[in-house]
């Protein structure tokens, strides 16, 4: 039996964390537990926390977000293109033959799942679609009609495709670029639609699992966050799909439903040192650290083949800001875990002059069986993650 | 500041010598400006940027003139802008002589409007763009009769230069490809498909009869009261008021008329000096994925009940929801309310009204073809007829011969007549000559777009939606191109319902108002925000745009106007007395009143502030970016914002203070900073103050209209400051006036804000040549904004690639 496939869980949170709770002072595996990392030392051997690492040039605040899994420089400026994201650089050279090749996903909105074009690919957000899309199986005619939407869909796209090669054909050299991003869709919607085609007439997994009810309240991103991760988890042991993204949004209004919180998380994360604020926004952050501890406990508890589901997938978590209160995008949080690396340790680089967070990006790649030693702005593997023995 | 990214190929003058034509005495006057640029620079700049020192890593001795390096070009025209807002030489250098500086200016806009011209051709972003996701949501509905929310299927459309209208950042990902056929799907079959007959059914909800009625009409669990005649609505809530026994039968509209007045509960209760409101909301209030719209906002009269109509698109399944508005919870508990409260004697549910919709969709898709007994001919004209309108232009049988095929191919395979029409519509609606606007206008050698295309741009511009009957019939006659037709379509457009589409597009682009719900405002700081409010802020600027467009007043009002669009609730929050009503009017200022403007109106302060507090430096970007036209590149990489400390150790003034005294900082600060700080004494939710407003548990919050609140008054704020360029202004008053001492830019700053979003491009320096001239020959000084509209409709630009 072949070794369980590896597998890749991407997680953006938009409003950072506030560092003195979070980073040790101590480098290396003995670091001190801080008040946050405290919340999951029941999983301290299975994930890495990284402080000192950005990705370079990446600046604008909020809109650092972009390049989260890119590593795009300057997000922000006026003539800013975005680039493959790491998700769908795996996709592309893995080509998973499962029945989705990625989820993007998000509490709220926004993607951390960009093309190789630098075409943001919209998430989805709802828990309870997802998971019919993944296990249930409509009726007969919904069976039906769908076989008819695939079949016709491809004979639309066939035509559309041809005649915006006429179009394109007509146009100056400057003036195509719009069009090249519409026939690259089109023939990426008509592969899927073949390869939905042959999946379509296969029954779906059977989980042991009702369908979530969504979470209808915006700001409860920690909440919303946990029936994504069951949901992931569902996704992998079935082998659906290896490669996910979460966008986690913060930013929106309304008030996140936890008992003490008063104020928006958004305006919580510019507290201005405020220590009512603080201690506001200190509930928030701890919610979010079990929501964390909930993800390792739900990977790591899953089995396959002797050994866990963790084991395989490549986790990367944390947030493009380092703090949001001045919007600085330098120090990011950012935790690693699972995915066939030695974890239990902090990784400690300079904080006022950043390591390239991307070399962890080209770690993973590696131990995805990708060989490449470039990935975005990174140049070589990420100094002090060594990978497991397994294979 | 600016990344100077050097690439010294060519000499500084190559920039000025390239954008000209060989004629040898144009050559040789261009020779002459090109001369007296050179001697300016080396005059007053090349000692700081020059061979010998950098400052700011720049150079522009050997700088190249290579006008396709985008950053070439962005260098010289941040020089440009340097110089030309005196901003260098710095001050402490021996100022230019003014007419020296004008002839400097002049010669390098024209460099660099002669450079974009000659190579516009072969620079991205002209090409076709895709419709935006509510042009999209129009142009469907126009050719199916539907009034379906399309848009809401789609992803969310990428911004440039701030408009959701720019086609770089209109990307196309495979997701959107889906969604396009998602849509269609959706949008054919309700179009295709006869609505049932529903017949028209009206009830009536008596809440006084004792029966229990509004216990099985509200929400089981609902808090309110009840007196004699009426049920009593004491505090805003999302849930209770929602009418559970009312479920919309079919998508369609209904009437809802509400009987109510204010009345007061509890012992010793006053009245309010604002009357009570009801505020209606439609939607499904109960299933997990709510959604709720604004149906509208009525104030009631004391103890003297009236009836309130309303007509609203309701979903199938969907519902109205009743309650007071604008007041927070204060106690859950009827008897121990003390305040007015709304109270509602009964309402009248009818519908679904009769629209004629489904008729009017029937006869565009079908065109009196009999769906039933329809043959592959049938089909095919009828193809043919919507591709044509659907292309927005003459359309041949042979343009479409590839996407009938696969209408001919699902008869061939035995489909009826209306599932194969259905799938050669879709593939109609997911073809590029629909779905891409722009698409033939550069290809008639003369870089003119051609009638039809100048017809879509036009009527995308003002209504967000296809060309009508009577544009397309200019289009074929060839008017189009005659800019005094244009201008007569541009009166005519201006004039139609639809043109609240730019209205309402433009401004939450330009002034953001559509981030108005991106940040909540804290309750304790702000307990005085609620819907109306937020309602009323909105609408205030929309109706000031609309007035300025319709009156055809001056741009200038968006500085300072000595008027203001507002309602009863909005006069309360500005503290101007006289106002009453939910109506939005024309209200003259009073004497030293500190509003007036765009820059005072509380959507736009509140959209500039996160919902606690204001920062000096986001609005200060916001404003030179939006109003004065100058946008500000984000802090080198390197340098983190400054540490924001509320705690009142340092104020923001101080460390801004700090940051102007670094050199690398102060570039762009000492811009920045004034106009945020002119703007301080105006709160997060737009409210006037003169202390900042703080929590602190040692002291008793004030007392406001007879309630305790929870803040007190913090530190006071100082609104005054100096301009980069040494004027100092005390307040936002003085700071408009300075403004007002140079109307040209902020004139030419709307005029550009107005092109990017009619081309749906971003604007190179032929474009603002071009803007120059037309603000140039505008009525002297007034800057009338429909006159401005029309003649950047009427220009060269507009019609060009």
């Amino acid at each position: 039996m072949s070794a369980p496939p590896r597998r890749f869980l991407g997680i953006c949170h938009s409003l950072g964390f506030y560092a003195p709770n979070l980073f040790p002072v101590k480098a290396g595996r003995d670091y001190e537990l801080t008040p946050y990392l405290k919340l999951i030392e029941r999983h301290r051997e299975r994930f890495t926390i990284c402080s000192g690492v950005s990705h370079p040039e990446v600046d604008g605040g909020h809109f650092s977000e972009a390049s989260f899994l890119t590593t795009a420089p300057h997000p922000k400026s006026s003539s800013f293109k975005n680039t493959i994201s790491l998700d769908q650089y795996i996709v592309e050279r893995t080509a998973p033959a499962t029945r989705f090749p990625f989820l993007a996903l998000a509490t709220a909105r926004g993607t951390m799942s960009w093309t190789s074009g630098g075409v943001p690919i919209p998430s989805e957000n709802s828990p309870s679609a997802v998971f019919k899309k993944l296990f249930v199986e409509g009726t007969p005619e919904e069976a039906a009609e769908q076989v008819h939407k695939l079949d016709t869909g491809r004979s639309v796209l066939d035509a559309v495709l041809e005649q915006t090669r006429r179009m394109h054909k007509s146009l100056d050299a400057g003036d195509r670029d719009k069009l090249d991003q519409y026939m690259t869709a089109v023939r990426d919607v008509e592969g899927r639609l073949q390869s939905a085609q042959a999946w379509v007439k296969r029954s779906k997994p059977k989980v042991d699992a009702p369908i979530p009810a969504d979470n209808p309240i915006e700001a409860d991103v920690t909440g919303r966050g946990r029936l994504l991760f069951d949901l992931v988890q569902l996704a992998f042991s079935t082998d659906s799909t290896r490669v996910v993204t979460i966008s986690m949004d913060a930013a929106g209004p309304g008030l996140h439903p936890l008992p003490g919180v008063k104020t928006g998380h958004h305006n919580l994360s510019h507290h201005g040192l405020d220590d009512a604020k603080l201690a506001e926004l200190r509930l928030i952050e701890e919610a979010q650290m079990h929501m964390y501890g909930h993800l390792l406990d739900k990977l790591h508890g899953a089995t396959e083949q002797g050994g866990t589901l963790l084991d395989r997938t490549a986790v990367v978590f944390g947030s493009n800001l380092g703090n949001a209160s001045s919007h600085d995008t330098r120090n990011m949080p950012i935790f690693l875990a699972g995915g066939g690396f030695r974890h239990g340790q902090h990784l400690s680089f300079d904080r006022t002059n950043n390591y390239p967070l991307a070399n962890a990006y080209v770690s993973i790649l590696q131990r995805m069986g990708i060989e490449t030693d470039r990935f975005g702005s990174a140049s070589a593997t990420m100094r002090g993650l060594e990978p497991t023995t397994d294979t | 500041m600016v990344r100077w990214c050097l690439v010294a190929m060519l000499p500084m003058f190559a920039v000025l010598s390239i954008g000209h034509s060989i004629d040898a005495a144009e050559s040789a006057a261009a020779g002459d400006v090109a001369a007296e640029l050179q001697s300016f620079l080396r005059q007053h700049c090349v000692a700081c940027h020059g061979a010998d020192v950098q400052e700011s890593d720049l150079r522009l001795d050997t700088l190249s003139g290579d006008p396709l390096n985008p950053d070439v070009e962005e260098i010289w025209t941040n020089v440009l802008a340097r110089i030309a807002h005196g901003e260098m030489p710095p001050r402490g250098e021996p100022r230019p002589e003014a007419r020296s500086l004008e002839q400097a200016v002049a010669a390098l806009q024209r460099s660099l409007a002669d450079a974009a011209r000659r190579t516009a051709h072969l620079k991205p972003g002209r090409g076709p763009r895709r419709l935006n996701r509510v042009e999209y949501e129009n142009s469907v509905n126009a050719l199916l009769g539907t009034d379906l929310p399309l848009a809401s299927m789609l992803p969310e459309d990428g911004l440039a230069d701030g408009f959701d209208k720019v086609g770089r950042a209109l990307n196309i990902s495979p997701v959107q490809v889906e969604r396009y056929m998602e849509a269609a799907d959706v949008a054919l079959t309700e179009a295709m498909t006869a609505r049932p007959k529903v017949p028209l059914t009206a009830r009536r909800y008596n809440l006084w009869d004792d029966s229990g009625i509004a216990r099985r009409t509200f929400t089981k669990n609902g808090v309110w009261a009840e007196n004699d005649d009426a049920v009593l609505a004491f505090y805003t809530n999302d849930k209770f008021f929602n009418v559970v026994t009312f479920n919309a039968p079919v998508r369609g509209k209904y009437r809802i008329r509400v009987s109510a007045y204010g009345t007061l509960m509890g012992e010793g209760a006053k009245r309010s000096q604002s009357p009570v409101q009801l505020a209606i909301h439609g939607g499904a209030f109960r299933t997990t994925n709510r959604v709720s719209h604004l149906v509208g906002f009525f104030s009631t009269k004391w103890e003297e009940p009236q009836v309130f109509e309303a007509v609203d698109l309701l979903e199938a399944g969907h519902s109205f929801k009743l309650t007071i508005a604008g007041r927070p919870p204060y106690t859950f508990y009827a008897d121990q309310f003390v305040g007015p409260a709304l109270a509602i004697e009964w309402f009248e549910i009818e519908g679904p009204l009769e629209d004629g919709l489904s008729e009017r969709q029937q006869a565009l898709v079908y065109d009196g073809v009999d769906p039933r007994q329809g043959t592959p001919g049938d089909a095919r004209r009828l193809l043919h007829q919507f591709a044509e309108r659907a292309f927005r232009r003459p359309t041949t049988v042979a343009d479409i011969a590839r996407y009938q095929a696969v209408m001919d191919a699902q008869f061939a395979a035995g489909a009826t007549f209306q599932a194969a029409l259905k799938v050669g519509m879709k593939t109609i609606l997911c073809a590029p000559e629909f779905l891409f606007v722009d698409r033939d206008a550069a290809n008639d050698g003369l870089g003119q777009a051609d009638d039809y295309a100048i017809a879509s741009r036009l009527s995308y511009f003002f209504w967000s939606a296809p060309p009508d009957a009577e544009l397309l019939a200019a289009a074929k006659s060839g008017r189009l191109k005659n800019a005094d037709e244009r201008r007569s379509q541009v009166e005519r457009m201006l004039a139609d319902g639809r043109a609240s589409f730019f209205t309402r597009h433009f401004l939450d682009h330009w002034l953001d108002l559509k981030k108005i719900d991106f940040t909540t405002p804290d309750k304790e700081l702000y307990p005085e925000f609620d819907e109306p409010l937020r309602d009323a802020m909105v609408r205030e600027t929309r109706a000031f745009f609309d007035d300025l467009v319709q009156s055809d007043g001056s741009v200038l009002n968006f500085i300072d106007s000595d008027y203001a669009m507002l309602n009863e609730r909005l006069a309360r929050h500005y503290g101007i007395e006289g106002v009453r009503g939910d109506d939005i009017r024309k209200v003259s200022l009073p004497p030293g009143c500190v509003r007036g403007g765009v820059l005072t109106q509380a959507s736009v302060l509140k959209v500039t502030a996160d919902g606690t507090v204001t920062s000096p430096v986001l609005r200060g970007v916001w404003l030179l970016d939006r109003v004065l036209g100058r946008p500000v590149p984000p802090p080198p990489p390197g340098v983190p914002g400054v540490e924001p400390d509320i705690r009142g150790a340092t104020t923001i003034r101080e460390q801004l203070a700090k940051h102007r005294q670094s050199e690398s900082c102060a570039g762009c600060h000492s811009r920045i900073d004034p106009p945020g700080f002119a703007l301080e004494s105006f709160d997060p939710i737009g409210g006037a103050r003169e202390t900042y407003r703080v929590v602190d548990p040692q002291k008793p919050g004030l007392m406001v209209d007879g309630k305790r609140v929870k803040y007190s008054h913090g530190r006071a704020v100082e609104a005054g400051d100096e301009m980069s360029d040494g004027r100092t202004f005390a307040d936002v008053r003085e700071f408009r006036r300075l403004l007002l001492a140079e109307p040209r830019p902020i004139a030419e700053n709307v005029a550009a804000k107005l092109l990017t979003y009619a081309l749906g491009r971003e604007l190179d320096a032929a474009d603002h040549e071009e803007i120059r001239e037309i603000v140039e020959r505008l009525e002297p000084r007034s800057y009338r904004l429909r006159s401005m509209i029309k003649e950047l409709a009427a220009g060269d630009v507009f019609v060009g690639r």
